[in-house]
């Protein structure tokens, strides 16, 4: 320990200017080399917010999709349902129309007052007995 | 006898239809006379009339409903597109700000770790690194 001092410590004071410029160049070097490391890193953090951001959309994108589809599926089911209860009703009312025709010719045999009356409602024609 | 008794009373009625307007109609047995002329229906078609104007009612009416439907319907599709893409977008914008927030964030403190900007400080500091390297080298080399 003592011959190592004692041969470092001349040596220092003799090149004390040499180890100092040493010693700077590897401060300022550590000192690059910690920003650019810094650097790196929030260009890291940076890359994987964009990341998560880009995910984060597609997903919301999807949802979006999803529940467009729903909608249409929804839309398509009332449209059906639409035509089905107008087809069902359509059907009710040929239905009506054909016993009131029947009715009609009911009353054109049995009570023909009865049947004028009605033209006369429906038409307001005057109705000329025989 | 019959006949003329048939045309006068055609005659009255014919005059009486002119001055109101009013349609007339009548039942004629097979080889009966008409008290006017006009349109004879039989028991089918005289139906069909009759029923025809409630039959075209209720069909305009199922009709005009049945379209009034779809449009709801199809108006209801077009606000839940709406509604779900502004959801959408809502969360879109919450997204992008969040992560914008984090960015800023990250920026400042990666700001906050490098060395300042003080460029008069680090002028000097270079100009004695300079004078010293030089004269380093001057010394190492002589």
């Amino acid at each position: 320990m003592q011959l190592i001092l004692l041969k470092v410590l001349p040596f220092a004071k003799t090149h004390w200017r040499e180890i100092s410029i040493v010693v700077l160049v590897l401060v300022v070097f550590g000192k690059m080399h910690h920003n650019h490391r810094l650097l790196m890193q929030t260009y890291e953090q940076q890359r994987q917010a964009l990341q998560e951001q880009i995910e984060g959309l597609k997903e919301i994108h999807a949802e979006e999709l999803r529940k467009k589809e729903e909608a249409l599926d929804s839309y398509r089911e009332a449209v059906e349902e639409l035509e089905d209860k107008y087809k069902e009703e359509k059907q009710e009312h040929r239905e009506s129309i054909r016993k009131d025709k029947e009715r009609i010719k009911k009353q054109f045999s049995q009570n023909k007052e009865e049947l004028a009356n009605e033209i006369n409602n429906v038409f307001d024609f005057e109705y000329v007995s025989m | 006898m019959r006949l003329i008794t048939c045309l006068i009373l055609s005659m009255s009625l014919c005059s009486t239809a002119t001055a109101d307007s009013t349609g007339k109609f009548t039942f004629l047995g097979e080889g009966a006379c008409a008290p006017f002329e006009g349109t004879l229906f039989d028991v089918d078609a005289t139906a069909e009339i009759v029923t025809l104007p409630s039959k075209l009612k209720k069909d305009c009416n199922l009709k005009l409903d049945f379209e009034i439907g779809k449009v709801r319907a199809d108006l209801q599709l077009e606000i839940d597109n709406l509604q779900i893409h502004h959801e959408s977008m809502l969360r879109e914008k919450d997204l992008i700000i969040g992560t914008q927030k984090s960015q800023i964030e990250q920026m400042q403190t990666a700001i906050k770790g490098l060395s300042p900007n003080n460029k008069w400080l680090w002028f000097t500091g270079g100009v004695i690194a300079g004078v010293a390297a030089s004269y380093g080298a001057y010394e190492v080399f002589n």
